[in-house]
């Protein structure tokens, strides 16, 4: 039933923009700002660094795709309003 | 290896060592706390977030894995301990804790004592870190065989081996760091350390993270890292190369192996590895059951490429029947690595002599193959590279009628042994399938030159050895020695449907007759005029007469008869230049009779050969005069037709069609 609930369907869109969000901001995708040469210098850091770009850009894509996501559960929620809508016309 | 911090950004690429600055460090370890605490707080139950939430759980297990235990060893490490303890003994501890402290610490040292150096690993003893990596190894295979994440582990284990290669530089010289490893390991370490690297080997194959992470950190370069290490114990410990060998499921790290240390394998082992690699069984079934690497191009190319400077080791490979058929027909290999095997192997006997039949053997197999399959194209490379280690062996059995059964030395003996090559037919058509390939057949061709070359210098030596030989016998011997390059080149014709087809091999020869024309044209001297002054001018006109037939050799300039036309030219223009101006020359070489008149006109016909330049047509119709004058008289008649015999032009001046 959820599924053809237009205001589920958009709760659920702003709670994925929102974690969407959430992940961008959170203080690890800045955390390379405070580690860099100046910080630490060794083969390790240089991994450790490489691995923290590495899952920040796999969170900047989750984070498109809940975006992405977002905007097709809205979609859909607006599509079944107009269903309904136009069902209503012809009732 | 350290040093403290100037104010310049070295970095870690440039080589000039590790180090920290500890104020920052604690910033960064309060900060990779919060982002922690502040990722493990993350939840969403949406059915559509669950990638996101993997994702941030995975950052979160690196930080905490990887991240934060590296920053928590800087900020715990001896050197911030001592380095605190130095503030105490001086001023006593601060009121207001460490920030503080800290600060005037770095106010009192500066910018040079800013940075602490520290190796990490550089304090443990040899066995302490042996044993690390020991430690690491399981966990390593064991994350491997769960599926869990490589990364925090590969990490620690990369940090390790990059220390362990640092102290191996000495190993193969005292061996003792070596016996150390094997006394600590044992066969069970050494397994664990195996499974290590084939972890990395498949992790690489999957090419999870790309080919190169940033600063070379990869699993491949961890891979290769290991299989260094392993090469440098194997090669300083026996007992230590058998078990990798033995325990080894992976082919991936063995090709390594050979490949840095080739030297310490013998050859079963060898033979082994590269069996596994063509994904050939031996028959034994002794690695039938083993899970095998069928297709690994590169580790074969690598090992290829390693025999391909042991000539030695690359004919004990081949010597197996069935591994010289493998890769004469693989497909898959690479075909620079095995040519560069092939071509080391059959020149074996150069390294050796006592090699001799072993290679003619790899030939006959390779005939023998030929037969029925393809040759690949490294083969029908790296043998046309080898020709000219059979061509004098070969050369003289060379009959229509008769097989190619060669003679060579007994290796295990002062007695002969005849190893039989093929048929002339059967070694014809093998010779097809390497001239059908163009860079084989120009390499064929400059092999065949090069041996008319050596024939002419051997037989020239050898009439150097009898002062009064006459012209004419000199002739006949030369003639002799030239008749075997003669049926190399029957071969080649007999060995292609039209001779249109033979341009490349041609091409070939012609480059090596350059070189064959300035020592026939140097010998000419030394048995006809001792010590006349004509070096000079002979090195003139020898070397215009090379310069003109390299440029005249394009593939596509190469006549079917002979010599092109073009070196023709020249290499009459010299022989006549010679004895024209020089009187005393003329008269050793038999022209004393040749009338004033005729010289005269020669040397007029020469200006206009010179003059001529680079128009063929001039140049032809100048040639053609010449040959008229030149036939006229019959002592120059001679000289010229055993020139042009003793050249090798009549050898190559087959009709066409």
């Amino acid at each position: 039933m959820s599924t053809h609930d237009p205001d589920h369907l958009r709760r659920r869109a702003r709670t994925l923009r929102t974690l969407a969000t959430t992940i961008e901001s959170t203080p690890a995708m800045a955390l390379d700002a405070h580690a860099g040469s100046d910080t630490w210098r060794t083969p390790r850091a240089d991994l450790c660094r490489w691995i923290l770009s590495t899952n920040q850009a796999q969170v900047h894509r989750a984070a498109e795709e809940l975006r992405w996501d977002a905007h097709r559960l809205e979609r859909r929620a607006a599509e079944i309003e107009l269903e309904r809508a136009a069902l209503g016309g012809v009732s | 290896m350290s040093g403290p911090l100037d104010g310049t950004d070295h970095g870690i690429g440039a080589g000039t060592g590790y180090g920290y600055d500890p104020a920052r460090i604690i910033a960064l370890r309060s900060r990779s706390i919060d982002a922690i605490a502040a990722l493990r707080d993350i939840r969403c139950d949406d059915p559509l977030a669950g990638e996101a939430i993997r994702v941030v759980r995975l950052m979160c297990q690196n930080l905490e894995d990887s991240w934060l235990p590296l920053v928590n060893s800087i900020h715990g490490s001896t050197a911030m301990v001592a380095w605190r303890r130095a503030v105490d003994v001086s001023g006593g501890p601060d009121a207001t804790g460490h920030p503080c402290v800290i600060t005037r610490l770095v106010d009192q040292f500066g910018a040079f004592s800013r940075w602490i150096g520290s190796t990490g690993l550089d304090e443990l003893s040899d066995g302490q870190l042996v044993d690390r990596l020991d430690h690491i190894a399981e966990r390593f295979r064991r994350s491997a065989a769960g599926g869990g994440s490589l990364l925090p582990t590969w990490a620690y284990l990369d940090r390790i081996l990059g220390e362990m290669s640092a102290r191996l530089d000495g190993v193969r010289a005292d061996g003792e760091l070596a016996d150390l490893w094997w006394d600590r390991l044992g066969p069970t370490g050494v397994d664990r350390l195996v499974h290590v690297l084939d972890a990395a080997g498949q992790i690489t194959d999957l090419d999870l993270y790309g080919d190169t992470g940033p600063s070379g950190h990869s699993f491949e370069r961890l891979g290769s890292d290991l299989a260094t290490v392993f090469g440098r114990l194997a090669a300083s410990h026996p007992e230590a190369r058998d078990v990798l060998v033995e325990r080894s499921t992976s082919s991936t790290h063995l090709a390594a192996l050979v490949a840095s240390s080739p030297d310490a394998f013998d050859h079963v082992t060898l033979v082994t590895i590269t069996a596994r690699l063509v994904g050939y069984s031996t028959g034994t079934g002794e690695w039938a059951d083993r899970p095998r690497v069928v297709d690994r191009h590169r580790d074969l190319d690598e090992l290829l490429h390693a025999l391909g400077g042991s000539p030695m080791l690359a004919l004990q490979l081949l010597s197996d029947p069935a591994i010289a058929t493998a890769l004469a027909t693989a497909d898959h290999v690479d075909h620079g690595a095995v040519e560069a095997a092939v071509a080391a192997a059959l020149s074996g006997p150069a390294v050796d002599p006592e090699l001799l039949g072993d290679a003619a053997e790899v030939l006959g197999d390779f005939v023998a193959v030929s037969a029925d399959a393809e040759l690949n194209l490294g083969t029908r490379r790296g043998v046309a590279l080898a020709w000219g280690t059979f061509a004098p062996l070969i050369a003289p059995k060379l009959d229509v009628r008769l097989p190619v059964d060669v003679v060579v030395p007994a290796s295990d003996g002062p007695s002969t042994q005849v190893i039989h090559i093929g048929t002339y037919d059967e070694l014809a058509r093998f010779v097809g399938q390497v001239v059908d390939d163009r860079s084989a057949q120009l390499a064929l061709g400059v092999v065949v030159g090069a041996f008319r070359a050596d024939q002419i210098r051997l037989a020239t030596s050898a009439i150097d050895q009898r002062p009064h030989l006459t012209v004419g016998d000199a002739r006949a011997q030369l003639a002799a020695a030239l008749a075997d390059v003669s049926r190399m080149i029957a071969l080649v014709d007999h060995a292609v449907d039209r001779q249109d087809q033979l341009h490349a091999f041609r091409h070939g020869v012609a480059r090596s007759q350059a070189t064959s024309i300035m020592t026939l044209l140097g010998s000419m001297v030394s048995w006809y005029a001792p010590g006349a002054p004509l070096a000079g001018r002979i090195s003139t006109l020898t070397t215009r007469a090379l310069t003109s037939a390299i440029g005249a050799t394009r593939p596509a300039a190469v006549p079917d008869t002979g010599l092109d036309a073009h070196l023709a030219v020249d290499f009459v223009a010299t022989v006549l230049a010679l004895p024209l101006h020089d009187a005393t020359l003329r008269a050793r070489l038999g022209l004393a009779g040749v009338p004033t008149t005729t010289w005269r006109e020669l040397d007029g016909l020469l200006d206009e050969l010179e003059a001529a330049g680079d128009d063929d047509t001039a140049r032809h119709r100048v040639r053609a005069r010449l040959r008229a004058v030149v036939d006229a008289d019959a002592d120059l008649d001679t000289y010229l037709e055993m020139l042009s015999a003793a050249s090798g032009e009549s050898a190559l001046a087959r009709p066409t069609g």
